[in-house]
């Protein structure tokens, strides 16, 4: 658990330490947007990692067609 | 200058539809509608056609504007609702090729990378194409589809001795229940033809051209279909995850090339990353018009993570895309056909039509 923590964390520092030129140059709505991003990102990441089996394989979709 | 030629924004539409298609596509149409899948291509670019025609119409009377733009301008907050619906969408287009692309590359050249490694140099070289603009898209099309092309040509060629025609039949065994459900798998890929009117005004592209892209994007996949479908039949490609590179692993090119297929996948790959670019720049296309002050250069790479993340945790492995394909047309008749095709009616009867001119001022009496 705690390495997927540090695991999450490093890739989101990274993510964030290689968009710092971007936000700089950015104005206010890209960075807003950006941030509403990076958030849905690192949640995410850290949903995916923390907990694995919250994930859906999408058996319950209906198959369309009976093929015979 | 972010300028296109007409011939680049064919190609472009031609890429869009052909090639992360051919990764699990076939498989999947011949799987359902067995022997009888090739007649759902044909039938599906005729409907497509009519779409086409329909945009077409509504930007000949508005020139100088995508169907995008005409979205926010004719219909206010319901356009831009719209258009959040289509970021919504891409997002998850974006989120399968990715997976797919990743999968692909783990199975065919590097089998113990991690997936994440391998969708970050994918998703890296896409937002550096997206930051250099549509003309960088455009110029890597030129440059890899006409190659990709040429060895599917080739490919099939030397698969002719190979292929047996009996798998072909019995034509229409249960009725047209099986030309419906091809027709079903196909709008799968051909749908998305419509990214074409959604991105480029009609100084980029008339009908004529936009026919052209479907015509020989449809040709192209009842190609790589037919030579699937003959090479290794119905029943076995159906089964298969890769029948389109199952297929080119037959072909043995002298003892030196043993393994072909490597370099066919090495042209083949660039062009699901031209797909992935495209889909990343029409997502911010859209954004750019919900919200006009975003600059698509600051934004893209931001975009990309969240792509790459969103596809590495909504699918685990490629068959759960496989999965979603199945009811995935439901979502290309809605938001690549449906959408377009009212929103372009709407707009052609709202606007004046092309030739009609404004009347003169009245002299004073």
């Amino acid at each position: 658990m705690i390495v997927n923590f540090i695991e999450a964390a490093a890739f989101i520092a990274a993510l964030c330490a290689l968009q710092w030129k971007e936000w700089k140059q950015a104005n206010r709505p890209t960075k807003i947007a950006m941030v509403a991003m990076m958030t849905m990102t690192a949640g995410a990441w850290v949903v995916s990692n923390i907990f694995p089996n919250a994930h859906t394989s999408f058996s319950w979709l209906p198959k369309p067609f009976h093929v015979r | 200058m972010n300028q296109v030629s007409s011939r680049q924004v064919v190609l472009m539409g031609f890429c869009y539809v052909f090639s992360a298609t051919l990764v699990t596509w076939p498989g999947q149409i011949l799987r359902s509608a067995k022997q009888d899948a090739w007649v759902g291509v044909p039938l599906c670019t005729l409907a497509v056609l009519l779409v086409l025609w329909l945009t077409d119409r509504a930007l000949a009377r508005n020139p100088g504007k995508d169907l995008l733009t005409l979205f926010v301008e004719k219909f206010g907050w319901l356009g831009k609702a719209v258009l959040l619906l289509y970021v919504l969408f891409s997002l998850v287009i974006m989120a399968k090729d990715v997976r797919l692309g990743v999968d692909f590359v783990s199975v065919v050249f590097l089998p113990v990378t991690p997936a994440v490694v391998v969708g970050a140099l994918i998703m890296a070289t896409c937002v550096f194409m997206v930051r250099g603009g549509i003309e960088v898209i455009a110029r890597m099309t030129e440059l890899y589809l006409p190659v990709f092309l040429l060895f599917s040509v080739f490919c099939g060629a030397l698969l002719i001795p190979d292929l047996s025609w009996q798998y072909l039949q019995p034509f229409f065994e249960y009725g047209l229940e099986r030309p419906a459900v091809g027709v079903w798998y196909a709008l799968n890929a051909i749908g998305s033809i419509t990214i074409l009117p959604l991105l480029f005004s009609h100084e980029r592209f008339s009908f004529r051209q936009a026919c052209v892209s479907l015509f020989f994007s449809s040709l192209f996949l009842e190609f790589v279909l037919v030579i699937c479908q003959l090479n290794l039949g119905s029943p076995l490609a159906g089964h298969l995850m890769y029948p389109a590179y199952e297929a080119v692993r037959e072909v043995r090119v002298t003892d030196f090339l043993d393994r072909f297929d490597i370099l066919i996948v090495g042209i083949w790959l660039p062009t699901i990353v031209i797909k992935i670019a495209l889909n990343l720049y029409f997502t911010i296309a859209c954004m750019r018009q919900v919200v006009p002050q975003l600059q698509a250069a600051q934004v893209a790479p931001s975009l990309g993570s969240l792509a790459l993340v969103v596809s590495l945790w909504l699918f685990h492995t490629s068959t759960e895309v496989v999965a979603v394909d199945d009811v995935w047309p439901a979502v290309v008749m809605a938001l690549w056909l449906g959408v377009p095709a009212l929103g372009a009616l709407v707009v052609s009867f709202m606007s004046p039509k092309p030739g009609a001119r404004q009347p003169k001022p009245q002299r004073a009496p």
